[in-house]
């Protein structure tokens, strides 16, 4: 679905960055997306919310072209995702081996291998990259640690420095706030915000229905279906959210809008 | 003085020392990668699953040495190309496929070898290797085969890092892993096959972990975890040799012992150093 219109927020031509068509994808028989379509334009910056299982890694991983759907097209700037190398897929923090040998800036060089092509070593302009990007998260002083003396925050830093030195231009973080504590999930608010105006278009997921509401432009509600695309306060309608999370969530309906109280999902694990 | 230099009075010791530095450097190289992606019962299967071609080139070549090497060299990739291929067309997961085509070769191995008159010899050759025993042939086609293992790891060094350490990252940049992953199969089956006649089938995983693991423990990048598990590689095969030729232990056992010292030393340091 095209985004809900809302008032103040500019219209934005051109070919859209990602389409995302009539996208079904079950795993084993069990639907776990059915019947997505939405399309984002350059630069948008969009919270991915719903109850757990509800198809947010799943989508990710679609987009990044890491599972095909069974129905259904996704586009990456007019192609299919899988020839891609801008895109960046930021897993969850717990998907990765933080004991492996290697330093905070070894691990934003990966980010590069794919500009680098097999058989060659790193040059001295790839390591200028790294460096800059470990500038903008705030890391440079880190580059030289190993990373598994990095605290939960700076792991997602680091992340984000390698999809930086990809040069990603479509960004999905899956959870990236998940055990990190609020100093940290500022700092790195802070730094997708600086990439969002620099048009880098980001989609993350989180549980935090707050935030995704006072720091994003586009939200969305899914759970399996696309129940909601737009502007937070024309998705997180206490109809839409009950919807989508059922009896489990609960908001008080104040003058100035609404606020949720909680809601009882946020374990983790899903896919 | 004398205690070092008097075994070098032997050609036989010459030999023996520069295989196990060689096979030492190989080792830790590929080891690293293989103790990151947790593939240690992979290795150890493709060790024992070449015995089956030793013991075709060892009956069509009677007893001469180059047939027995290629033959292990092809049993091994068939056998990685085996594993590779049951756990993608089954829903069997990977250790069982290991499994059963590691027991199977295994067999095989064993059958052809006890249809041979005094088998017992040959096989505790092959299962235990005899480093004293290598030729300067040997050596030509272990350096050879060694340095050509060491080349594809350096070509390939970041992919395979990336495969490693973020395999959903190797695969948004594209990353042939499909090809990749085989060609890592091959060498680590060339690998084994260069450290099968310093410390034989049983024990020639040791030499791959082993010194790997050690590394492991100290380094915090992968280029130290690699030049440190190959200089414990090489020591410890120069360290192993000398003490089997004063104390008459079996040189792949003295080996593969060295490592293993080396490694409860590094436990015993890491584990200090954090408390």
């Amino acid at each position: 679905m095209m985004p809900f219109a809302c008032k103040g927020l500019e219209h934005r031509t051109g070919l859209p960055v990602l389409e995302v068509h009539g996208v079904t994808v079950r795993y084993d028989g069990v639907t776990a997306l059915e019947g997505i379509t939405f399309s984002l334009q350059k630069g948008d910056f969009v919270a991915l919310v719903g109850p757990n299982g509800a198809g947010k890694s799943t989508l990710f991983k679609a987009i990044a072209g890491l599972i095909k759907p069974q129905e259904g097209e996704i586009k990456v700037y007019g192609y299919e995702p899988g020839g891609h190398i801008c895109i960046a897929y930021i897993p969850q923090r717990s998907e990765v081996d933080w004991n492996f040998p290697a330093t905070v800036a070894d691990v934003v060089m990966m980010g590069r291998i794919a500009k680098l092509g097999p058989l060659l070593w790193p040059r001295k302009k790839d390591w200028e990259v790294v460096y800059k990007a470990l500038k903008v998260v705030g890391l440079e002083e880190m580059a030289n640690r190993p990373i598994r003396e990095l605290s939960g925050g700076q792991q997602q830093k680091a992340f984000i420095a390698r999809a930086l030195a990809q040069e990603a231009e479509l960004m999905l973080l899956d959870e990236p706030f998940n055990g990190i504590d609020a100093p940290s999930q500022a700092e790195i608010l802070q730094i997708l915000k600086e990439l969002h105006h620099r048009e880098v278009t980001i989609m993350l997921s989180t549980h935090d229905l707050e935030m995704a509401s006072q720091h994003f432009d586009l939200v969305m509600l899914l759970n399996r279906q696309l129940l909601g695309f737009g502007c937070p306060e024309m998705v997180f309608t206490p109809q839409l959210l009950r919807q989508a999370y059922g009896g489990h969530i609960q908001f008080l309906q104040t003058p100035e809008g609404f606020r949720i109280v909680g809601d009882t999902c946020c374990g983790h694990g899903e896919r | 003085m004398d205690l070092i230099l008097a075994p070098l009075a032997y050609p036989f010791m010459v030999r023996a020392l520069i295989a196990s530095v060689i096979v030492g450097i190989v080792c830790g190289v590929v080891g690293s990668f293989v103790v990151l992606r947790g593939m240690t019962f992979l290795g150890d299967a493709l060790a024992h699953s070449i015995l089956p071609g030793v013991a075709i080139g060892y009956l069509l070549g009677r007893g001469a040495k180059g047939p027995m090497f290629w033959g292990a060299i092809l049993a091994a990739i068939l056998a990685s190309l085996g594993i590779g291929a049951i756990s993608k067309r089954t829903r069997l997961r990977e250790d069982a496929s290991i499994g059963i085509i590691f027991a199977g070769m295994l067999a095989l191995g064993i059958a052809i070898i006890s249809s041979v008159k005094n088998y017992a010899v040959d096989l505790a050759h092959i299962l235990f290797g005899n480093v004293l025993a290598v030729s300067w042939g040997d050596l030509a086609l272990i350096g050879g085969l060694g340095a050509l293992v060491i080349l594809t790891v350096a070509a390939f060094f970041k992919e395979f890092m990336v495969m490693a350490f973020d395999p959903v990252l190797a695969s948004t940049l594209r990353i042939k892993a499909g090809i990749l992953n085989y060609i890592f199969l091959v060498v680590i089956s060339v690998t084994v096959v260069v450290s099968l006649q310093t410390v034989g089938v049983a024990l020639a995983v040791a030499l791959l972990i082993t010194p790997a693991a050690t590394a492991y423990l100290v380094a915090s990048r992968l280029l130290t975890m690699m030049a440190i598990s190959a200089a414990i590689g090489v020591v410890s095969g120069i360290l192993g040799l000398y003490l089997s030729y004063y104390f008459g232990i079996a040189s792949g056992a003295s080996i593969v012992l060295v490592c293993t010292a080396f490694f409860l030393i590094a436990l015993t340091l890491a584990r200090s150093r954090r408390i």
